[in-house]
């Protein structure tokens, strides 16, 4: 059961960290050399579409590259 | 006549071995206590701003490379035994170096005892994924197919047999696994996304691919014979003893794992007649 879990978790881990973790961390990179926002729009956003577009990706393809 | 030799050589290579044996590992204990010390500090640290992002990133690098070796003493009980009132000291050393690295102790004890029980061999060695042809194929392999496919020891949790102390593996590392990335999040959506990756994040991916390098593939490469004597080589490093984190002389490791690893050089040099003879592996004059 555990087993399980562990490895459910790790096979739709990526969309997770696409999502949580890459996107804002994306974002804040760009915040960070001064681009607030990208054709109008806050970073986060288009950042959490690339996330998400990303982890999808990986999680099909069963890797990142 | 033949037997009478075999034995002796391995009398030998046992006495040799005894001298470097029992001894309190101290200065791996101080490794394991100033290199989590320092990467714990770089948290008030590089969260106020009181040190640039590049030096913060610098320093966790080097604390995440150094963070795996402690621990490994621990996997082989080297500060104190099961058996011994101390225990707890080996287990607190073995769970809290890993902290940087955020891989399961449990699990790699597990991983790794395994290995020693069943080295080069394609199924049963959990750290055969490491195999490749080259210099240039492994850094492929260990850095970028290994990490990018998430898949730390996926095989060998799948294959886990029901039980009391394989749940608690599992247990331990699905704990693991979720904390790391909760924590992470929670400090990304507080704004603090630059700080964490240069702490935590990619310090880790660096290190367990450099880990993968220098302590599997490299001692074990081509990973084709098996065998006490020929499973693991002695080899000479163009980058030196410290940069591949003392692996040159892994043999030793593998013949005598209770020799603390700062103690590997030295039995080296005194077993080298008895490993010479027992045709071992030494590569590039070592």
């Amino acid at each position: 059961m555990l087993g399980r879990i562990f490895l459910y978790l790790v096979s739709k881990g990526r969309i997770f960290f696409g999502v949580l973790f890459l996107a804002p961390v994306l974002s804040q990179f760009l915040n960070y050399n001064k681009i607030e926002n990208i054709m109008g729009i806050p970073t986060l956003i288009p950042c959490l579409f690339v996330g998400f577009l990303w982890g999808l990706y990986a999680t099909i393809k069963g890797r990142w590259f | 006549m033949v037997l009478i030799l075999e034995m002796d050589l391995t009398e030998k290579e046992r006495l040799i071995a005894r001298q470097f044996i029992g001894k309190t590992p101290w200065f791996m204990i101080t490794w394991w206590a100033i290199n989590l010390f320092v990467w714990f500090s770089l948290w008030p640290l590089a969260l106020t701003g009181q040190i640039p992002l590049y030096i913060t990133f610098l320093i966790s690098l080097i604390c995440t490379l150094l963070s795996y070796l402690p621990s490994h003493e621990a996997q082989h009980e080297n500060y104190a035994r099961k058996n011994s009132s101390l225990f707890w000291f080996n287990e607190l050393i073995g769970y809290t170096s890993l902290i940087p690295l955020a891989v399961p102790y449990r699990l790699l004890r597990a991983t790794h005892m395994q290995h020693h029980s069943h080295t080069n061999d394609p199924i049963m060695d959990p750290d055969y994924l490491t195999k490749a042809k080259n210099f240039k194929n492994a850094i492929w392999i260990n850095f970028f197919i290994n990490t990018s496919g998430n898949n730390l020891y996926k095989d060998f949790v799948e294959n886990l047999e029901d039980g009391q102390e394989n749940n608690r593996t599992i247990f331990e590392s699905l704990l693991t696994n979720i904390s790391y990335w909760t924590i992470l999040i929670i400090f990304v959506w507080l704004g603090f996304g630059l700080e964490v990756a240069c702490i935590w994040w990619i310090p880790r991916l660096i290190a367990l691919g450099y880990v993968r390098m220098t302590l599997s593939w490299a001692p074990h490469h081509p990973m084709e014979e098996k065998g006490r004597y020929r499973n693991t080589r002695g080899f000479k490093a163009k980058i030196g003893t410290i940069l591949t984190m003392g692996m040159e002389y892994h043999i030793i490791h593998h013949l005598h794992p209770s020799i603390p690893l700062n103690l590997n050089p030295a039995a080296y040099r005194a077993l080298k007649p008895i490993l010479m003879e027992r045709n071992c592996r030494l590569d590039k004059n070592l």
